[in-house]
């Protein structure tokens, strides 16, 4: 299935697809637009038989997964028909939607966050942006007065930050040489002083369940693993519950495990959700994490290798979404789809970001350039059985958090 | 010769430079990794005006990454191209 594709014009420096708005970061780093992203896509002209794949494309991808298990997906009559929607919709692409943009955009306004940024993402109605002076956060979604993001922006740490990523009320940060950084989030009530998780070289992270596995380009990768939520190191359920709802997300770091011991070489590698990956001669070693089990054989469960095809040059940026696996490239960037179809996408791009842990926008690919931004959704992994599939993370309604 | 080299404030005696050859930037030399590497970064010995530069790793050492305003004045001025601000500000490889 050809992936979707739709373009704004602009010079734009990073973009956040959050809760129906689209954020834009403009180049110099002096403004961010926030845009309408539901109106601007009905916007969108094409005829009614098409209006499905639309919405399921670009701003509802959850509606096609959430309805996976049931009878309708094992029609091949539905699965053609689906298809064929999708394929019609691609002919169309890319869906020019410049035309809209002024109707849809709802502020342009001062940017609050240091820049240039090294990572943004959003949790919980808050935006956290991660720089050269630490992770600075604030309070976003506000679109009936003032400002989308608001203009006072706090600081949860200080120092160089090359990437963050917040789950179960935690913020791991990517602090290069001085390690892997955890804080609390106020959220959970149980905000904590920031603590070093690792003094290992840590570039990027990125949450596996209820653990963090941090990646690196100049050191082994590892896994910092937390109990699970509710229970103890031991695996038993936690006695000292005060608050049910608290306690029950409450999450403690144990320890550390190398990806060398994960895969028994080193070697670059990633990791998300229920996927850890390994570059090993071209090919991305995939490994199924189950952290539930205590067995470390059960634990981590080897699934197969998948070919790379031809390298575009050296490797600087990798991600996991449902979808499959994104390695970006000096030369470009490489999408190897859950269904095992490789799509390569050259040029150098300004940046690039998926949403792996959103509601509605999981299918989405976002690839900045000079003078546009080019969003691609993939939807080949509807029909792609999520136990069985190599590439890409498994679909789990559990784990959209936010 | 060294362009654009940016004292990032008086206190911390760190500046940082690019180096053109031919109107071109170039490469300053390797790090241990093997990494070709581009960014000069100076430092002042204390209590002379002597400055003392080595090609930074921003890949390795988070302290060679140069400062926001740096990478956001050398990007402004066209000096590196956004991708590579971005690449450097995040620790990812970057080749000129």
């Amino acid at each position: 299935m050809q992936p979707l594709k739709l373009t704004i014009p602009g010079s734009f420096y990073d973009s956040l697809l959050y809760k129906g708005h689209l954020y834009l970061w403009d180049v110099s780093g002096k403004q961010i637009t926030t845009i309408d992203w539901d109106r601007l896509v009905e916007s969108i002209r094409v005829p009614e038989a098409l209006r499905l794949p639309l919405a399921c494309g670009f701003r509802a991808s959850e509606r096609l997964y959430k309805s996976r298990d049931e009878l309708l997906y094992r029609d091949k009559d539905f699965r053609r028909l689906l298809t064929s929607k999708f394929a019609r919709l691609a002919e169309r692409s890319p869906l020019d939607v410049s035309a809209w943009i002024p109707g849809c955009t709802l502020k342009v306004q001062p940017n609050p966050f240091a820049f240039p940024h090294s990572d943004v993402i959003a949790y919980y109605d808050v935006v956290y942006v991660s720089s050269g002076v630490g992770v600075q956060y604030s309070s976003c979604h506000h679109i009936r007065k003032g400002n989308p993001i608001r203009t006072n922006p706090q600081m949860i740490w200080a120092g160089r930050a090359t990437g963050i990523a917040a789950s179960y009320g935690h913020m791991a940060i990517s602090a290069g040489s001085e390690g892997l950084i955890d804080v609390g989030l106020s959220r959970y009530d149980y905000r904590h002083e920031p603590s070093t998780l690792s003094t290992l070289h840590s570039t990027f992270a990125a949450w596996t369940y209820w653990s963090v596995f941090s990646g690196s380009f100049e050191s082994g990768a590892y896994l910092a693993e937390f109990t699970q939520p509710g229970k103890t190191r031991d695996g038993s359920p936690r006695l000292d519950r005060q608050d049910q709802t608290q306690k029950d997300l409450r999450i403690d770091f144990m320890d550390t495990v190398s990806s060398d011991q994960i895969f028994g070489s080193r070697s670059f590698a990633w990791g998300r959700h229920d996927k850890l990956c390994q570059i090993q001669d071209g090919h991305a070693a995939v490994v199924r994490h189950v952290p539930w089990k205590r067995e470390f054989n059960s634990r981590f469960v080897p699934l197969g290798r998948i070919a790379l095809g031809e390298s575009l040059g050296d490797l600087v940026s990798v991600d996991s979404a449902l979808f499959g696996f994104i390695l970006e490239y000096d030369q470009g960037l490489k999408v190897v789809q859950s269904d095992g179809q490789l799509v390569t996408i050259p040029g150098e791009p300004v940046n690039w970001r998926v949403f792996p842990m959103s509601v509605s926008y999981e299918n989405q690919l976002h690839i900045l350039y000079d003078d546009r931004l080019e969003i691609w959704s993939f939807n080949n992994d509807y029909l792609v059985d999520q136990e069985s599939k190599i590439a890409g993370v498994k679909y789990s309604p559990r784990s959209r958090i936010h | 010769m060294f362009v654009r080299a940016y004292q990032t404030a008086r206190a911390d005696s760190t500046a940082w430079g690019l180096h053109l050859a031919s109107r071109m930037l170039g490469y300053l030399g390797e790090g241990a990794s093997g990494r070709r590497l581009f960014v000069g970064k100076f430092l002042a010995s204390y209590g002379f005006p002597i400055w003392h530069g080595y090609p930074a790793d921003h890949v390795a050492h988070s302290q060679d990454i140069p400062p926001d305003p740096v990478l956001q004045a050398w990007s402004q001025s066209g000096l590196i191209t956004a991708s590579k601000m971005r690449k450097l500000a995040r620790g990812r490889p970057c080749n000129l």
